[in-house]
């Protein structure tokens, strides 16, 4: 089965901060095939989080969610659905940080065994059988002992797959994944990368990878997205990006780490801060900050244009843009 | 924990504090002004008869060995004798302490029932008409005094009613079950609120854990997700509360049993202060902070088997 699993349009979640509207993620589209991985890279503050949270439902009350959200649970073509239809259905997610994730009262094997009971209609002993076979997958040692473990007994890497176990519980098609490595000693993202890697193949299933670390995105994704400020401003295959980036945002990421050419003492990072999502400039949200800005920039509308086949930008100047390293 | 494990090493924290509040209890009388042997013989008493009273008090003896005598005398459970009715203080003390521990009970009871599902409802709802109701009945119990919160229920309820006696205690279960109510109700309605707001705070913060988003993305969802995810983890904290609450409950009996005429130990508290019958008070004194202390101790026990990062049992 191909074609695609989630069609996400237009975006929007605003927060009525003090009666001010603020819209930290500001009007993101993005398409999904089956057993695909996208990463998704950007600062701190671009919207991130938010845009994974409004996929499964797991916005704060006071935010509210627009645009047009699709997902084609078992069925051929993406359908419209409401964000809290898919807890425990075909979505779920994994955060940044594996101790406060899961539930410190509750011994691990008994929050793995809660999908499996809720959705598959397990009786006790049978979903707690399928949360040891679900540990053994994810690589965790002695699984029959672990199992009667609390979370504050394991380590951070083993925490984490216990909540990567329990994402996995209810079977799903698309696998969220907020920064899962960034809490992680380096030894130990290694491997978590490397099981989601496998499971990804094993299961066939849909991966969307957020991280501000572009080369942990290179290993896992075939695709990328990067976001500014509440937006997404260029989209490609993962080789393609990186060989050729077609937006200066993209580009200033990329010279600010080292692993992409740059020596150490070249590691200048994006000069200025990342805009605050209740004052965000006109026109193109990246002009004040960057090197090849020209007059009509401020002007410009927001649109995602084709500059190649699956490569998209929302520059609107991309020749002007010199490269690495050339 | 070490070898004593949680409970032995509370237990053994808890022992210094004791002989520390015995120590400032034996310190009232040293401290008080007047003449505790002039008190019990009378204003006419000639000097030999007071030296005669101070000699059988052990008065002249000096204040290490007054108070190694009181402390082994409280160890045998002997609280000395009233000044005023001559009796022992340990049975006065015995007589009154079934009314306070009904009052606190029943309070305690009603608190809890109380304070739990509208505390839980106000921050499952938080910020929708049902919790801005619930925040404004709290704002007003915490602004009523118990006395008076105490008379207009005396005047409102039992004296219109008659549904209630206005004060007094009974003999039987249901008699006395009848007559703590209102006072009980008085102390609920007293510290309710304060509960209410601490579990409202409480459960919020748990409700924005990522723990619970984890739960909720797989699906648990409504009673489930309060029983399994959220109630084990704020439990801890609203015992504490509970407890701590409970020790100002204490000093709230004294005022609600004057209020209501009931005979038990804050009635017995006034009465002695106003006589200045010193062993009595001491009496009282003593109690009350060990009913703290042990209050303090049982709910830190409590809230240590429920968190499982606390090994209790090692
Ligand atoms: N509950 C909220 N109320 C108001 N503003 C919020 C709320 N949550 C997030 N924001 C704002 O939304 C913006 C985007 O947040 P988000 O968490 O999606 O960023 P992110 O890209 O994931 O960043 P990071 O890399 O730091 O995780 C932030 O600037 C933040 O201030
Ligand atoms: S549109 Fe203009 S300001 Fe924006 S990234 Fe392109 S060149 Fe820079
Ligand atoms: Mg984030």
């Amino acid at each position: 089965m191909s074609g695609n699993l989630l069609e996400v349009t237009d975006l929007r979640v605003t927060f009525d901060v003090h009666g001010r509207r603020v819209t930290p993620v500001d009007g993101v589209s993005l398409t999904l095939e089956r057993g695909e991985a996208l990463g998704i890279a950007g600062e701190s503050g671009s919207g991130k989080s938010l845009s994974l949270k409004s996929i499964i439902g797991l916005l704060p009350p006071n935010a509210t969610v627009g645009g047009d959200l699709r997902f084609a649970l078992d069925q051929e073509s993406p359908i419209p659905y409401a964000p809290a239809d898919v807890h425990g259905h075909g979505i779920s997610i994994i955060f940044q940080e594996p101790m406060t994730a899961l539930n410190p009262t509750m011994r691990v094997g008994d929050l793995i065994a809660e999908g499996p009971k809720l959705h598959k209609g397990m009786g006790k002993k049978e979903a707690e059988e399928r949360a040891i076979e679900l540990m053994r997958l994810v690589g965790i040692p002695t699984p029959e002992r672990r199992a009667r473990m609390w979370p504050h007994q394991l380590s951070g890497g083993l925490r984490q797959r216990v909540m990567i176990a329990t994402a996995l519980s209810v079977e799903p098609q698309l696998l969220l994944c907020d920064e899962p490595t960034t809490a992680l000693d380096v030894s130990i993202q290694d491997q978590i990368l490397g099981l989601l890697q496998e499971l990804r193949t094993r299961l066939n299933m849909a991966i969307i990878f957020v991280s501000h670390d572009l080369a942990v995105l290179g290993e896992i994704c075939d695709r990328l997205a990067i976001m500014y400020a509440g937006r997404i401003v260029e989209t490609g295959p993962v080789d393609e990006v990186f060989a050729d980036p077609q937006h200066p945002y993209t580009e200033a990421l990329m010279t600010s780490v080292p692993s992409f050419g740059a020596t150490t003492d070249m590691l200048i990072g994006i000069e200025g801060r990342p805009p605050d999502p209740r004052d965000f400039p006109p026109g193109c949200r990246f002009a004040p900050r960057c090197d090849y800005a020209q007059e009509d920039c401020t002007a410009a509308d927001h649109h995602l244009a084709s500059v190649a086949p699956g490569r998209t930008t929302a520059c609107i100047h991309p020749e002007l843009i010199e490269g690495l390293g050339q | 924990m070490g070898r004593f494990g949680f409970v032995g090493k509370r237990l053994l924290q808890v022992i210094p504090m004791l002989f520390g509040i015995v120590l400032v209890v034996f310190m009232v009388l040293q401290v008080t002004p007047g003449d505790p042997a002039r008190q019990i013989a009378g204003l006419r008493a000639s000097e030999a008869d007071l030296d005669e009273v101070r000699e059988s008090l052990g008065l002249n003896d000096s204040v290490l060995e007054q108070y190694g005598r009181y402390v082994g005398n409280v160890l045998q459970g002997d609280l000395g004798f009233s000044y005023k009715s001559r009796k022992p203080v340990a049975s006065i003390i015995g007589d009154r302490i079934g009314v306070t521990v009904w009052l606190m009970g029943v309070g305690l009871l009603l608190v809890v029932l109380i304070s739990v599902p509208l505390g839980v409802i106000s921050a499952l709802r938080k910020d929708r008409p049902i919790d801005h109701i619930i925040r404004g009945l709290g704002l007003l119990g915490m602004s009523m005094p118990a006395f008076w919160t105490g008379v207009i229920l005396l005047l409102l309820v039992a004296n219109t009613t008659g549904w209630f006696p206005s004060g007094g205690f009974g003999e039987t279960f249901w008699e006395k079950a009848h007559h703590i109510f209102l006072p009980a109700l008085t102390l609920a309605i007293a510290s309710s609120p304060f509960i209410i707001r601490g579990l409202r705070a409480e459960m919020i913060s748990v409700l924005e854990s990522d723990y619970i988003s984890t739960g909720r993305s797989i699906g648990v969802a409504g009673s489930r997700l309060v029983r399994r995810f959220v109630l084990r983890n704020a439990a801890g904290p609203g015992i504490t509360l509970v407890a701590i609450e409970a020790g100002f409950l204490l000093f709230g009996a004294v005022v609600i049993e004057t209020t209501f005429a009931l005979p038990g130990l804050g009635q017995g508290l006034v009465i002695a202060a106003r006589g200045r019958d010193l062993p009595s008070v001491q009496g009282y004194t003593l109690l009350f902070a060990l009913a703290v202390v042990t209050i303090y101790l049982l709910s830190d026990i409590i809230t240590a088997i429920l968190d499982p990062r606390v090994e209790v049992g090692k």
